[in-house]
């Protein structure tokens, strides 16, 4: 089973730091990348199995970025994670996009799971097992 | 409109006075009329009274100088010496005093010793003389009025008889159209008898006839009515009938001469002749209407023979009468016109406090809450108008109250969204430090190598890092619950309401508001009153950057922005001809308490709340500016997803 690549970007070093430490505990591939722009020109280097997306940052918020990976990267799952506990109008888009969300702060067991999740419920997962 | 009150006061005036004046006119006609006609009357009986008294005093006076001559000494001389002369003498001078026609002395043995008369100087005849002979045989004084027949008046004088003779000029409906002449006449005559040394001697006797005469008529009219003219002609005659003939007056003919020889009208003939009573009413002399009077003459035997009458023209009195009446007219109708200028100048006087109120209610409608009211007038108008000023003043506390009242409501909601974006700017900045914790101290936990203590410590560093995290979610739950009611809201509708809250500021600073709301813009979920508080926070800002004259829009419209080729999203514009913003202000102007205005007046948390507001709402707010032209407040907002 190969390495599961996994790009984490918020504005928020601590975050950062944080998401690095857990997941690679895990065996994931983590990379970091702290806002918006920087992660858009990651994204077209390399292809990540799944984008943990904070949605308030600077210049850009991270539902748009969201939709532009959606169209973009069709095989990149997203993870929005947030400090404000799903403020209304964006849980209305998540629940309505059905995105994974999950709100600031988090354990690290509650990212494991959110990010296992994921990754198992993905179709090339399965088809590769 | 306002014409027409003028109008009916004018008119109601006018025709008030026409009414009164047409009254007035009505009964003072009649009053008029009756007036002088009674007054016409009283007079023309005072005179007829005078004329009789007239009358009866030449009677009198004949019989006091015959009586006087009776008693002179000498007439019994006369007799026995047949001194006719003498007696002669006597009569003439009698006569000449009393102008009388004719005289005579008759002895006690009915011979008439001697006559006396104007053409005739004696001339002795059988006859004697009626009223000598009455006296004879009473041997008293007898005196008044008599008729005599014409074989009486011709023994007297023949010249005179038949001078007297009256030719009647006949009427078509005469009765007695057989007889063309009066023969007999009408005299005032007395007889005296004359006594000496206790004898009776005889009768002096003398009289006039009234026939043809001219002088008591004259006499009398003169006296009456000195002579007074009206349009050339006498105003007053005097008439003596004997039975129904006119034989002597001053009343004239047509053709200007004595109207002597006509006759009594029938109507009044049988009243006074007959029934022996008086007459005073309009009657028809001759041929003109006269306003008369005619009472009966007795002769001496007290039988009705003549009849006295006195007339004044009537025209003299229709004159005066027409004159007091067109007087009558000239008054009212210079009531009337008094009554029009009076009325105009009346309604300009009464109509102005209306006017005024009119143009001052025209001026509150239009937002003007400080009027000036000219001076208060008396009575109901200043009721009025007092009444409405208190209605404005009220109005004005009312407006005071709204603008405080939307004031304080924009507080409140300031201050719940800005505690409630404290709270959430507080717990996002906790949050990310607090993942921190969390992953570290669980990463620490994991490890298999601690000791118990270092477990023990850990755990508990966990433990509170989770109470944290439940207390910064409590709190973000308290801020959500404080900020966010969505409904489902119709964006124009929640704009024109705030305008509605917000228009007379703006009037009263003489700012126009203009909403210009897009066609067609789909219902979002909002906030409501968070939203209200934004677009008022916007046009509050404007209409203090705005000097009066100036104008603020507000439109609505779709931006068809592409974003993921689907986002539609609203465009609320709020632009103000204001003073602008320069670019270092339009830097700071979303940060907290940035403000320009005086203390107490702005916070410099309105623009901060408001970009919170509508960042919550998925939207945002740019501004576009130039110094001194006026600036753009655009909030951007995204329409619901599922309304896509
Ligand atoms: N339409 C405008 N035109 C010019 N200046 C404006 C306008 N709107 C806001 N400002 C400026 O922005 C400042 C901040 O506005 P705001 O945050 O609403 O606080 P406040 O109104 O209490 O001052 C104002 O003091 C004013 O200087
Ligand atoms: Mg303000």
């Amino acid at each position: 089973m190969s390495k599961k690549d996994i790009l984490v970007i918020d504005d928020n070093e601590i975050v950062l730091k944080s998401c690095k430490r857990i997941l690679e505990s895990e065996n994931y591939s983590v990379t970091i990348c702290s806002s918006a722009t920087e992660g858009i020109e990651i994204i077209k280097k390399h292809k990540y199995d799944l984008i943990i997306l904070d949605i308030v940052m600077p210049g850009c918020n991270g539902l748009t970025l969201s939709g532009k990976i959606k169209d973009d990267h069709p095989g990149t799952r997203v993870l929005i994670i947030s400090g404000y506990m799903e403020p209304k109008p964006f849980s209305e888009i998540i629940k309505e996009e059905k995105m994974n969300f999950l709100s600031k702060p988090f354990t690290p067991e509650e990212l494991l799971t959110a990010v296992s999740e994921i990754i198992t419920a993905m179709p090339t997962n399965k088809g590769i097992n | 409109m306002n014409h027409n009150i003028r109008l009916y006061l004018i008119a109601s005036l006018l025709g008030m006075t026409v009414m009164v004046g047409g009254i007035s006119l009505f009964f003072g006609t009649y009053l008029i009329n009756k007036a002088v006609i009674s007054e016409a009357k009283n007079r023309i009986c005072f005179d007829l009274n005078t004329a009789l008294e007239m009358y009866s005093n030449v009677e009198k006076q004949i019989n006091s100088c015959l009586s006087l001559t009776a008693l002179e000494q000498g007439w019994g001389d006369c007799i026995s010496n047949d001194n006719t002369q003498k007696m002669k003498n006597r009569l003439t001078d009698l006569a000449q005093i009393l102008n009388l026609d004719f005289s005579g002395f008759v002895k006690n043995d009915r011979t008439t010793l001697c006559r006396q008369s104007r053409n005739t100087p004696n001339t002795p005849g059988s006859l004697i003389n009626p009223v000598a002979l009455l006296a004879l045989e009473s041997k008293s004084t007898v005196s008044g009025t008599f008729v005599l027949s014409h074989e009486e008046i011709k023994a007297e004088d023949p010249e005179l008889a038949e001078f007297m003779k009256i030719k009647l000029i006949n009427r078509s409906d005469d009765e007695t159209q057989g007889l063309t002449e009066e023969m007999s006449c009408m005299i005032i005559a007395a007889a005296v008898p004359i006594y000496e040394d206790n004898l009776f001697l005889g009768v002096i006797y003398g009289g006039i006839v009234l026939n043809k005469s001219t002088e008591i008529v004259d006499r009398v009219r003169k006296t009456v009515f000195q002579n007074e003219t009206f349009k050339g002609q006498n105003i007053g005659t005097v008439t003596i009938f004997l039975k129904n003939l006119r034989i002597s007056t001053n009343v004239l003919t047509k053709e200007g001469v004595r109207a002597v020889g006509t006759q009594i009208s029938e109507e009044v003939g049988r009243k006074v002749l007959i029934e022996g009573g008086s007459w005073i009413d309009r009657a028809f002399v001759v041929d003109d209407w006269n306003i008369t009077a005619y009472k009966p003459i007795k002769d001496y035997h007290g039988s009705i023979e003549g009849v006295l009458s006195v007339g004044v023209i009537e025209s003299k009195y229709l004159d005066f009468k027409r004159n007091t009446l067109l007087v009558f007219i000239a008054i009212t109708a210079a009531g009337i016109i008094i009554a029009a200028v009076l009325g105009y100048v009346l309604s300009i006087f009464v109509l102005h406090p209306v006017y005024e109120l009119i143009k001052i209610s025209k001026k509150v409608s239009s937002g003007d809450l400080y009027p000036k009211m000219g001076k208060i007038s008396k009575g109901e108008m200043g009721i009025l108008q007092k009444t409405f000023m208190e209605m404005i003043v009220t109005l004005r506390e009312q407006n005071i109250h709204q603008k405080e009242e939307s004031e304080k409501r924009l507080i409140i909601s300031e201050k719940q969204a800005s505690v409630g974006r404290l709270a959430a700017g507080v717990a996002h900045e906790i949050n990310n430090p607090l993942t921190g914790v969390l992953t570290f101290t669980h990463m620490l936990l994991r490890r298999k190598d601690l000791d118990s203590e270092m477990r023990s410590d850990l755990e508990t560093i966990a433990k509170a890092t989770d109470r944290v995290k439940v207390i910064v979610k409590g709190l973000l739950n308290f801020s959500r619950q404080i900020k966010l009611k969505p409904e489902l809201s119709d964006i124009n509708k929640e704009i024109k309401e705030t305008i509605n809250l917000i228009e007379n500021q703006a009037l009263v600073k003489r700012v126009f508001l203009c909403f210009d709301p897009g066609a067609d813009i789909q219902k979002r979920t909002l906030d409501r009153s968070q939203f209200q508080s934004v677009i008022m926070n916007i046009l509050i800002n404007a209409i203090d950057a705005t000097d009066p004259g100036g104008n603020i829009t507000i439109s609505t419209r779709y931006n068809l922005k592409t974003q993921n080729g689907k986002h539609r999203e609203i465009e609320i514009i709020i632009t103000d001809s204001g003073c602008g913003i320069s670019p270092e202000q339009l830097d700071r102007l979303f940060d907290p308490f940035f403000t320009t205005k005086d203390v107490g007046k702005g916070t410099g948390l309105g623009l901060s709340v408001s970009l919170g507001i509508i960042e919550h709402h998925g939207g945002t707010i740019s501004v576009k500016s130039q110094i001194g032209k006026g600036s753009s407040f655009i909030i951007h907002l995204p329409l619901d997803k599922k309304n896509e």
